[in-house]
């Protein structure tokens, strides 16, 4: 299903290749059969690892098998020295390895590498960011590789200062490649907020990617990562804050208040609540459980006087 | 458009089949799928002899996989998976006997019942509880779901799946609506589309998948804001070149003129597309000799190809294809039938109910 060229043969070869794909054929369902077996009895050792290394190699999408080597690789880890399992680990990386090198978009395998650095005693973050730069190397779009890459970051000490420098370089070298706009997009924002907002990045930093950018586009006008990151970054910027909406209800004694630019429940508790000029004692809430937020809610007392009135004049007065 | 060679080529999928010549391909339900949907978008079902559409749907049948009721809750992950609740379709070839490791799949799921309904199934036999009940023990805390219960990676193209299994089976009582719908805004992207999952590239399938979800679930207007959904709608027309890319910078690939294409058909803007440079597109990828379409041109044609090529004319009704359903992939003559289905259950439960209330007011 990946794309194979057309190649003419004659009846000969194509007779010979029939008979090969028979005899793969029997094989894998050999190995496949001797899989389930050791799956069945849950038989978790060396011989089962053998057996389904073989099923892997001419199918690295076999999920139910590379699940059968994560349960032995757990189970090692509850009979097994530190050693052992660490050259048991070691060997499965480097297998990985080789699946990825046939088949370098195959979720299970990234998938399964994950679970191999996650379980695995003392894990080399660092050879895994190499292993990254490697297949990047072969294909600077590979999604998955982007992806486990991330997943590294997260896990160990890289800094994000360091890996914007990583796709600093790939867009020097070529101002195409979506995907280092794209990781970049995701680092900024953790490198250098802007204080108040969070989706929103710092103003010099903005600045600079600016002109990143515009470098981008002025040297290929038709490259389209540039004008995306472009048109994401002009919504970057400092907005004012203001008020868009405020919502009194008197049944419920609720005040519902909504904001231009997204506050946490720190900040709202720096606003003011004024009901005809008199300064009243509110705790606001957010609507949901994000950390930011457009909306609050604010109760008031129900004794209180003000809903005997027909007329409230409300000022709020955020920091 | 050599309509009969496809015809030819999607039934000479369906007759191998049965015979395991594709061992490596571990989603033989997947590949039925394409070639049975490709048959009725192709408006050739009765290419198919009635005795053979029974066997396909017996064979679909022995794929599902029902487990027993655990009775504690906790599920433990090493397991022989008789002893615990969730089934769906099992991806395992197995005609004989049931593999004791019998696991099953998402993805098989949607498309083992996609598959009966094109075939005209009434899902009788399809143990929908636990069914449902399967595909909720999928899900994650953080919305999105694993193809299969023993462990796999999790993205939007489950969602997805969840979304028309619940869709097909009309409950989405089992899916936790509102932690899926985070996720899969947790997943959009600095230039408005949406990646396989948070921190994820943007990409043709995991939008549509998306799109298709929200669509599914009926939020996707509630969910994106307007200026969302027009940057939305701005990266999918974008990725028109003469047939459609899946990212930025890629090349043109056939299921894209698909998945691009029913996010747009989903989004109301289809009509922007220019429809003689997709169809000239689709068309250069067809195999003139073997029927199917491929990825590219000049390489060989595979099932998942030549459908999403059949389903991207379709969506601009060309060569007399049968309308398709841009949210669940399946020509609206199937949906039409799933609805009908519908309608019928939802007579027979209100009988039930009525019938019980008699009963317990006697």
């Amino acid at each position: 299903m990946h794309g194979r060229l057309k190649v003419k043969t004659t009846a000969e070869q194509a007779e010979e290749k029939r008979k090969h794909r028979e005899k793969k054929l029997k094989l894998f369902q050999g190995a496949k059969a001797a899989a389930f077996k050791k799956i069945t009895a849950k038989e978790y050792d060396r011989e089962g690892l053998h057996i389904t290394q073989e099923i892997l190699t001419a199918n690295s999408d076999y999920y139910t098998i590379w699940n059968y080597r994560k349960n032995t690789f757990l189970h090692y880890k509850s009979t097994k020295s530190t050693e052992e399992l660490l050259e048991s680990f070691q060997a499965e990386l480097s297998f990985i390895q080789n699946c990825l090198k046939n088949n370098p978009k195959s979720y299970s395998c990234w998938n399964h590498r994950c679970f191999v650095l996650l379980t695995m005693p003392e894990p080399d973050w660092k050879k895994e960011l190499q292993l990254c730069n490697l297949f990047l190397q072969y294909d600077e779009r590979n999604f998955h590789c982007w992806d486990y890459r991330r997943f590294v970051v997260q896990h160990s000490a890289v800094l994000p200062g360091d890996e914007i420098n990583f796709t600093h370089k790939l867009i020097e070298n070529n101002f195409s490649n979506y995907s280092s706009w794209h990781h970049r997009s995701k680092l900024l924002p953790i490198q250098c907020p802007d204080l108040n907002d969070p989706n929103r990045i710092g103003e010099k930093m903005l600045l600079e990617e600016l002109e990143l950018v515009q470098n981008a586009f002025f040297t290929d006008p038709n490259d389209q990562s540039a004008w995306f990151y472009h048109r994401w970054l002009l919504g970057r910027g400092e907005t004012k804050q203001s008020i868009t909406c405020l919502h009194v209800s008197k049944p419920d004694s609720r005040l519902t208040c909504t904001l231009r630019k997204r506050v946490s429940l720190a900040q709202c508790s720096s606003m003011k609540v004024y009901v005809n000029g008199q300064q009243q004692n509110v705790t606001w809430t957010g609507v949901d459980d994000q950390k930011y937020q457009h909306a609050c809610i604010a109760s008031l007392l129900k004794s209180n006087s003000l809903w005997d009135t027909t007329r409230c004049q409300l000022s709020l007065h955020p920091r | 458009f050599e309509r009969k060679k496809h015809i030819r080529f999607f039934t000479r999928i369906l007759q191998i089949l049965p015979s395991r010549y594709a061992i490596l391909d571990t989603s033989r339900l997947t590949v039925a799928f394409f070639a049975l949907s490709g048959l009725g978008v192709l408006d050739a079902l009765d290419a198919i002899p009635d005795k053979d559409k029974q066997e396909i749907i017996e064979w679909i049948y022995t794929l599902q996989v029902v487990g027993n009721k655990a009775k504690s809750s906790a599920f433990n992950c090493v397991f022989n998976c008789r002893d615990i609740i969730y089934f769906s379709f099992c991806y395992t070839e197995s005609m004989e006997t049931t593999n004791n490791y019998d696991c099953s799949h998402i993805a098989m799921t949607y498309t083992g019942l996609a598959s009966l309904l094109i075939l005209g199934d009434d899902l009788r036999r399809v143990n929908k509880h636990a069914c449902l009940e399967g595909i909720k023990a999928l899900q994650l805390p953080d919305g999105s779901f694993k193809s299969s219960y023993d462990g796999s990676e999790n993205d939007m193209r489950f969602i997805y799946c969840a979304c028309c299994v619940c869709t097909m089976l009309d409950d989405f009582s089992a899916i936790n609506q509102a932690t899926a719908t985070n996720f899969i805004m947790k997943s959009l992207c600095h230039d408005g589309a949406f990646g396989q999952g948070p921190g994820h590239e943007s990409h043709g399938g995991s939008t549509y998948c998306a799109c298709a979800s929200l669509q599914l679930m009926g939020r996707l207007t509630t969910t994106l804001s307007p200026k969302q959904l027009k940057r939305l709608e701005y990266w999918c027309i974008s990725r028109q070149r003469n047939g459609f890319n899946g990212r930025p910078h890629k090349d043109d690939d056939t299921c894209y003129s698909f998945w691009v294409g029913a996010s747009l058909k989903i989004l109301g803007i289809f009509d922007l597309v220019d429809f003689k440079e997709n169809e000239n597109f689709v068309l250069s990828t067809q195999d003139i000799i073997v029927g199917g379409f491929a990825k590219w041109p000049q390489i060989n044609p595979d099932a998942l190809h030549s459908y999403m090529g059949v389903c991207g004319l379709a969506l601009m009704s060309l060569h007399s294809l049968q309308p398709v359903d841009p949210t669940l992939n399946i020509s609206e003559r199937a949906r039409l039938h799933m609805q009908t289905l519908h309608e019928q259950w939802a007579v027979a439960r209100k009988h039930k109910e009525a019938v019980s209330r008699v009963r317990t007011k006697s």
